[in-house]
């Protein structure tokens, strides 16, 4: 059959650069799984795109569908024949229902038994036909973070057609034939698929009006089209060339550029890379690098220098003949780093500790009071949380007390990415000691998983951050503003995994252990809440919704490093109720022990335990019943191995426990090889169930190996 | 290029586009969006086109004349299509040549940002347009307005004229400005930047704030039973710019904030619904 390739530009208004590198990709998925569904197989399917289009392409697509033949059934075959063999006046009925002579009619066999029916020829329909349906259905399904009523509407019966952006254009070519798609718009004419595609909006070949609709005839043709006219298509070339022109300006410059701003985003930003070399007095250097890099990276998204007081911005331009844009970038940075200055000078004449009162007047939550009444909590709890894991009380204290302060300041009024971090720094200026600047500053960390800001810069940051982040979610829980599906406002799941990740990760990164077993910091965390605020109406039902909103994400943590049966094991034997460091031994030890020759039998004699035991509620062991040797013999060995077993679980090697119980697994093997358990004496059957429950608890102190799955290993 | 000229120049240029050329409002505002010619006019089926100048007034912007770049009152000259030509961008950047801006050798874009007024119960989709890093103007198609969902939709763009006019003027303090010829923007300007910081900051009488808020929100409810959309309207933005004011002042404690605002957006919905409604039988006659 004849394959053709099928070209699609989707020409757009400015679609956010944030969205691109999802939205690519996403609208060839969205347009293989069409295809599929219409059983059209092409070669290869290609996305590309800028903040003004999404391009597909596909090669080696068939020019119609198969043909196909469909079996039509219709009634049992014994309510379609009479007894004469001839057809009844059901078998006639469908017959003629289905507009076919009789005589095409056939006996099918199914399943269900004799039907009659027939066989329908069922033509392919020609690709060119489906495609609009196809394009439609892709549309449709892209998912944008946000979408815009545009007072669009597709010809797909399906109504309005809300978008990311308003689209302007469109190329879709199959082969050499337009396919028809038209977007009508109220009060504007509708926008028709065609053969022209546009260049950048105001660069262009010589003799050709910048931003004027271009020929295509194929990909090849409007890619090469588009370079000629100040569009890369590719977003790996045009990162490519992102790269090459920052290095020119790097090495023009004598300096590297800072990290801090993601060099995907800012090609996204624009369709032709271009790069401008600023500078910026050197008075400005006075001001800390984090306000610098703050107002450079965050609200002008240019890329700051190393060690000099300058930048590289990224510009959609191929040059800049008349110095204009430099000149108009190096003017907006001094403007914005004069702002930067002036908060500076003006926030540092009020000490942070005196701006506490003023913390009465920003909100933290409508039922949940100030600021002020949350550095309160924060404070308490930083407290507890300190002597239970021996970190200073006073410099903990302190920190807890100056940690939101900053949020009064006017730098942090007019930078709120710089909360916690202006906060340090003032404090630093105004003389407080080094733990508590670096905790204040450091208080927010971690953010979460993903975009990761590194972790506390000290064990006093790591108390407040964690106090911070357990009142913020015992607080909203009694409150009631819990995160439902997609819907967290208050970034809870994210304060929750920041907590979990201290909780777990603070004995690495800042040799502090913080041993507290979750459940008792949530606890203490309500306790504070409550005693604060006794008119909270959530009472009841907060605590359990948040101890399960707790646990989910510690497994979430988990689940990058285990498999999910083995989180199923660990936490079956123990919960919030131990400290996270003891779920993660017990985790890693399951996960090793998982692959040793013993563990099969061992899970493999732990789950016919767990069946036999399960509905049973059995006494204690009787040793003088004991009847059979094999079971003489589990007991003695249980026994003896009982006392080294709870004393390697109660210092947490579990990895050497669960090696110690394997050594069981032969008399265990023994007694259900030998000992008929469910025996008729009752009391011998009871004995011998108690046994087994002894083995069971025994085993489930480090972790319930019934919950394992075999076949991986 | 003189502001008085940057004024006339961007009017002329959306005249000559057949766009009707309004008048600032005569009460204070904190945008050109609040002016009924834009919330009212958005909303309902009805096509409009609108441009005007908007002297806005933002009290906590506030700086007694000593800031380079910010104001208590500066001016937008804000435009509305509805429902928005399929053209705007170009449209858009065909005005800025008015404004003597040549795109060939400087960096324009169209970077995201949306818009939101809490107090107006309204939203919409846009950009920020970038002149060299510099935003010059806010872009937005108005999703929703007085908490309606919109359609038509109209494009919205708001010309922040001090800046574009630094900008034009390569100056790097506002007051430099030339209004006229041969006159700064400082003797135009700055006595009422001044008096109205020290206004807003320092000598506004909050209980008497207070008390009109109250008044003003009482007397709106009022009018809308009384069927007078637009007067019911005013009192809005009277609202609106006391509670800015007590808020400046820094008399707004944390729970009256919410609850002003919801007063505030409470009413602005009740207008446009009224607004709406009466809209519906010339729409049937039609």
């Amino acid at each position: 059959m004849k394959k053709l390739p099928f070209l699609w530009e989707i020409g757009c208004e400015e679609i956010p650069a944030p969205w691109l590198p999802k939205l690519v990709p996403e609208l060839k998925e969205r347009f293989e799984k069409e295809l599929e569904a219409l059983a059209l197989e092409p070669k290869r399917v290609e996305s590309y795109g800028t903040l003004r289009r999404l391009v597909l392409h596909v090669t080696g697509l068939p020019e119609k569908q198969q043909d196909r033949v469909e079996q039509v059934s219709g009634p049992p075959l014994s309510i379609a024949r009479d007894d004469t063999g001839a057809w009844t006046r059901a078998a006639l009925g469908f017959a003629s229902k289905n507009g076919i002579e009789p005589s095409k009619l056939e006996v099918l066999s199914t399943e269900k038994g004799e039907y009659i029916g027939f066989e329908r020829k069922i033509k392919g329909a020609k690709t060119l036909h489906l495609l609009p349906g196809v394009m439609a259905s892709a549309l449709r399904s892209l998912s944008f973070p946000k979408f815009m009523n545009w007072d669009a509407t597709l010809a797909d019966g399906k109504g309005a057609f809300a978008f990311g952006r308003p689209i302007r254009w469109m190329v879709a070519l199959f082969g050499e034939n337009v396919v028809p798609f038209e977007i009508r718009v109220a009060g504007s004419p509708p926008v028709s698929s065609g053969r022209k595609s546009r260049g950048h909006r105001f660069l262009g070949p010589k003799g050709e009006k910048p931003g004027q609709p271009f020929g295509v005839a194929s990909f090849q043709k409007l890619a090469r089209g588009l370079r000629k006219r100040y569009v890369v298509l590719d977003p790996k070339e045009r990162r490519e060339r992102l790269a090459s022109e920052i290095a020119k300006l790097e090495k023009k410059a004598r300096a590297r550029c800072a990290p801090g701003l993601s060099r995907d985003l800012v090609a996204d930003l624009v369709e032709w890379p271009g790069a401008v070399l600023g500078a910026y007095p050197e008075e400005f250097s006075s001001l800390p690098e984090e306000v610098r890099a703050t107002v450079l990276i965050h609200h002008q998204h240019y890329f700051p220098l190393e060690g000099k007081p300058g930048f590289i911005a990224v510009t959609n331009m191929a040059k800049d003949s008349k110095g204009h844009i430099q000149r108009g970038t190096e003017r907006v940075v001094v403007a914005r780093l004069r702002d930067a200055k002036f908060f500076w000078s003006e926030d540092l004449k009020t000490p942070l500790r005196d701006r506490a009162a003023a913390l009465e007047g920003v909100l933290f939550q409508e039922k949940l009071g100030s600021y002020q009444l949350k550095s309160e909590r924060m404070e308490a709890l930083a407290a507890w949380i300190a002597a239970r894991c021996g970190a200073r009380e006073t410099p903990v204290r302190r920190a807890a007390q100056l940690a939101k302060c900053d949020l009064t300041t006017g730098m942090v009024g007019e930078f709120p990415e710089l909360q916690g971090i202006m906060g340090g720094l003032y404090a630093r200026e105004q003389g407080e000691p080094e733990p508590v600047w670096k905790a204040v500053y450091s208080h927010y960390r971690p953010s979460g998983i993903g975009e990761d800001d590194g972790f506390p810069l000290n064990r006093e940051g790591a108390v407040v951050s964690l106090a911070d982040k357990a009142d913020s979610l015992a607080a909203m829980f009694l409150a009631g503003a819990v995160p439902t599906g997609s819907r967290d406002p208050f970034a809870l799941r994210r304060a929750a995994l920041g907590a979990v990740r201290l909780l777990s990760e603070s004995a690495v990164e800042l040799s502090f252990p913080i041993d507290i077993p979750p459940a008792e910091l949530l606890r203490e965390a309500l306790r504070i809440v409550r005693e604060q605020q006794p008119g909270l109406r959530n009472e009841g039902k907060a605590e359990p919704a948040f101890m399960e909103f707790f646990t989910e994400r510690l497994r979430f943590l988990f689940s990058r490093a285990y498999r999910y049966d083995e989180l199923n094991a660990v936490f079956a034997a123990a919960g919030l109720d131990r400290p996270v460091s003891d779920l993660a031994k017990r985790l890693e030890a399951l996960s090793l022990f998982r692959s040793s020759e013993d563990f099969k039998a061992l899970s493999l004699a732990f789950k016919r335990v767990g069946n036999i035991l399960a509905g049973q509620n059995p006494g204690d062991v009787d040793p003088a019943f004991f009847f059979e040797d094999d079971e003489k013999k589990l007991f003695e060995e249980l026994e003896k191995l009982r006392p080294r077993a709870e004393e390697l679980i109660s210092r947490g090697r579990y990895r050497e426990a669960l090696q110690e119980l394997s050594t069981l697994r032969v008399p265990v093997d023994r007694f259900f090889d030998e000992v008929m358990v469910m025996a008729e004496d009752q009391k011998l059957r009871e004995n011998r169930l108690a046994l087994l429950k002894r083995l069971q608890i025994l085993f489930s102190r480090v972790a319930d190996l019934s919950q394992i799955v075999s076949g991986h290993s | 290029m003189i502001l008085q000229e940057l004024v006339f120049n961007l009017t002329k240029f959306w005249s000559d586009r057949g766009v009707l050329v309004h008048q600032p409002y005569d009460l204070e505002m904190g945008a050109g969006t609040m002016h009924p010619e834009t919330f009212l006019r958005v909303l309902g089926p009805n096509p409009w086109k609108v441009v005007y100048v908007q002297p806005s007034r933002r009290p906590a912007d506030g700086r007694y004349g000593e800031n380079p770049n910010r104001l208590y009152k500066h001016h937008q000259l804000q435009l509305i299509l509805k429902p928005s030509p399929s053209d705007i961008q170009e449209q858009y950047l065909e005005s800025l040549r008015a404004c003597g801006i040549d795109p060939r050798v400087h960096d324009i874009r169209f970077e995201e940002d949306n818009w939101e007024s809490p107090t107006l119960g309204a939203w919409g989709i846009g950009w920020q347009v970038l002149l060299d890093g510099l935003e010059i103007t806010q872009f937005t198609y108005f999703q929703q307005a007085g908490g309606i969902e919109l359609s038509p939709i109209a494009a919205e763009i708001t010309y922040g004229l001090e800046r574009l006019d630094m900008y034009l003027q390569n100056v790097d303090d506002v007051y430099d400005l030339e209004w006229a010829k041969g006159v700064t923007y400082r003797e135009v300007r700055h006595r009422d930047e001044v008096e109205g910081s020290r206004y807003c900051f320092e000598a506004a009488n909050v209980e008497l704030a207070r008390r009109q808020f109250e008044e003003a929100r009482r007397e709106g409810e009022r009018l809308l039973t009384e069927g007078l959309v637009i007067p019911a309207y005013e009192q809005v933005l009277k609202c609106s710019h006391l509670f800015n004011t007590l808020d400046a002042r820094g008399a707004v404690s944390v729970s009256e904030r919410t609850l002003s605002i919801l007063k505030v957006r409470e009413l602005a919905c009740a207008v446009a619904r009224a607004y709406v409604e009466s809209l519906a039988p010339q729409e049937a006659s039609a």
